[in-house]
């Protein structure tokens, strides 16, 4: 259990606050030009605290046939260094856009194991949904700043939790918690006056965009319990809800109305999820 | 007479190819009878008592003569634990990752007889895509069966390490895991 909290939870929230922190205090006295470069310390944070619980719960892929959710160790670490390289570049539109679906690509191709039925549909699907979340939450960051994307990711990760274990993936839950805690530690770190006005992206998108569909995908792949798949689509998709604050907007509307727009629509999916699985949630454990 | 002598000589070459040809033939293979074998893990648990749990789904071949190979496969899926929670776990990715690794393999290298009942044998195991050496003391034993077929039984106590083969973490278990082989062939 202490290994768990340790790898989980205090060190990922360490490693967030701490690379946040620094990224935040680096960059304090630059234009707001720079908030772009900000943002890849969240990318590089999220990045570490995946990668701390990964290694420091299962270690590196002992055999030399990889498990399919054993490439996020290659997957994460790669969407962080886009995410850093897209904010220290001046690529066009383009290049950025050819080279997020060639990541996609890449992600709905390692992440199918060899054994699952319609392999090609599930990369289809896993592709199309790496995408169709970094889109989105790009929109939604804009539109409604930092703390509700933060807040959407503690909110997944920790449903993920309890679905996971469901499955009879214990391990699995625990990368999510990882994830969840990063956020955490990002948000906090947001509450500082000092940083506050400068978070307005987020480096950490294509990082969880690919982090969380992964690891609820193979949730799925290796389901030992009686967790319906919707329950690993829905949150795998939440954070598309936050598009729900984005179209609600009035001319008038004030920034809150939105938010709360949003992240409720993220709450009632994760809810949702939760439900459909609450019987293999409550069934006993051994 | 020509006639009988050849006849006779046809005949003597042909009970001496028969008899000559046996010795072609491998020594003493058996194929594992999975009704009458079983393998057994132990495990201790909290530091307090052990938990066991078996693979009822085993194949393969053996030799008693301390000439043939073994081979022996193991179902993943097929473990039981008197729990169904936990043989599900069991079989996640946080442990044995069945469905994407659906036996445990295990082939001998060298054999050697150390006396009657007693074999050495060194082979290699693999389980969850990692495959490490091995080496076992199995005592061996023939006999009959009820249909007056030849058979063999095998017995070997095998220690494999946990942390070798990335089967979970730790949560109260102990490394170490005891294998408990028992198996019984039938000659081939």
């Amino acid at each position: 259990m202490q290994e768990i909290l340790l790898y989980a939870v205090a060190l990922p929230l360490g490693v967030a606050v701490g690379v946040v922190g620094v990224a935040g205090w680096l960059h304090a006295g630059e234009a707001d030009s720079s908030k772009q470069r900000m943002a890849s310390g969240d990318a590089l944070a999220f990045t570490t605290a995946y990668l701390v619980c990964h290694l420091g719960l299962h270690g590196t892929p002992a055999g030399t046939q990889l498990e399919s959710w054993e490439w996020l160790l290659l997957l994460v670490p790669l969407a962080g260094v886009l995410a850093v390289a897209d904010a220290y570049t001046a690529c066009t539109w383009k290049v950025r856009l050819l080279a997020a679906l060639c990541f996609a690509v890449l992600c709905g191709w390692l992440l199918v194991p060899s054994f699952q039925e319609s392999p090609l549909l599930w990369g289809l699907g896993l592709a199309t949904s790496v995408v169709a979340l970094v889109l989105s939450q790009q929109r939604a960051v804009r539109r409604l700043s930092i703390g509700p994307l933060l807040v959407s990711w503690v909110l997944v990760g920790a449903s993920g939790v309890p679905v996971l274990i469901a499955s009879a993936n214990a391990k699995f839950g625990f990368f999510c918690t990882a994830v969840s805690a990063a956020a955490g530690g990002a948000f906090l770190v947001r509450l500082f006056p000092s940083v506050r006005d400068r978070w307005k992206n987020s480096g950490a998108i294509l990082v969880t965009s690919v982090a969380f569909p992964g690891i609820l995908a193979n949730g799925h792949f290796n389901n030992y319990g009686e967790v319906p798949v919707a329950s690993f689509v829905l949150l795998a998709l939440a954070p598309l809800g936050l598009l729900v604050g984005v179209f609600v907007s009035l001319p008038q509307a004030r920034t809150w109305v939105s938010v709360t727009c949003g992240l409720g629509s993220v709450i009632a999916v994760c809810v949702a999820a939760l439900w459909l699985s609450w019987p293999a949630i409550t069934s006993p454990a051994y | 007479m020509s006639n009988v002598v050849s006849r006779v000589f046809v005949l003597l070459t042909l009970v001496a190819t028969v008899l000559g040809g046996q010795g072609l033939v491998a020594a003493d293979e058996y194929g594992v009878d999975p009704v009458h074998s079983s393998v057994v893990f132990r495990i201790k648990h909290s530091s307090m008592n052990s938990v066991f749990g078996m693979f009822p789904n085993v194949s393969g071949k053996f030799s008693v003569d301390g000439e043939g190979a073994y081979e022996v496969t193991v179902g993943v899926d097929s473990i039981i634990s008197g729990n169904v929670g936990r043989d599900r776990h069991l079989k996640s990715p946080d442990f044995f990752s069945a469905r994407q690794f659906p036996t445990i393999v295990f082939k001998s290298t060298q054999v050697k007889r150390v006396n009657d009942k007693t074999l050495d044998v060194a082979g290699e195991v693999t389980l969850r895509g990692v495959t490490k050496p091995v080496t076992a003391k199995i005592t061996t034993a023939t006999g009959k069966g009820r249909g007056g077929e030849d058979r063999a039984g095998i017995e070997t106590a095998l220690k494999i390490k946990r942390s070798d083969f990335k089967l979970g973490g730790a949560g109260g278990l102990s490394d170490e895991v005891t294998v408990l082989i028992s198996l019984q062939g039938v000659k081939k």
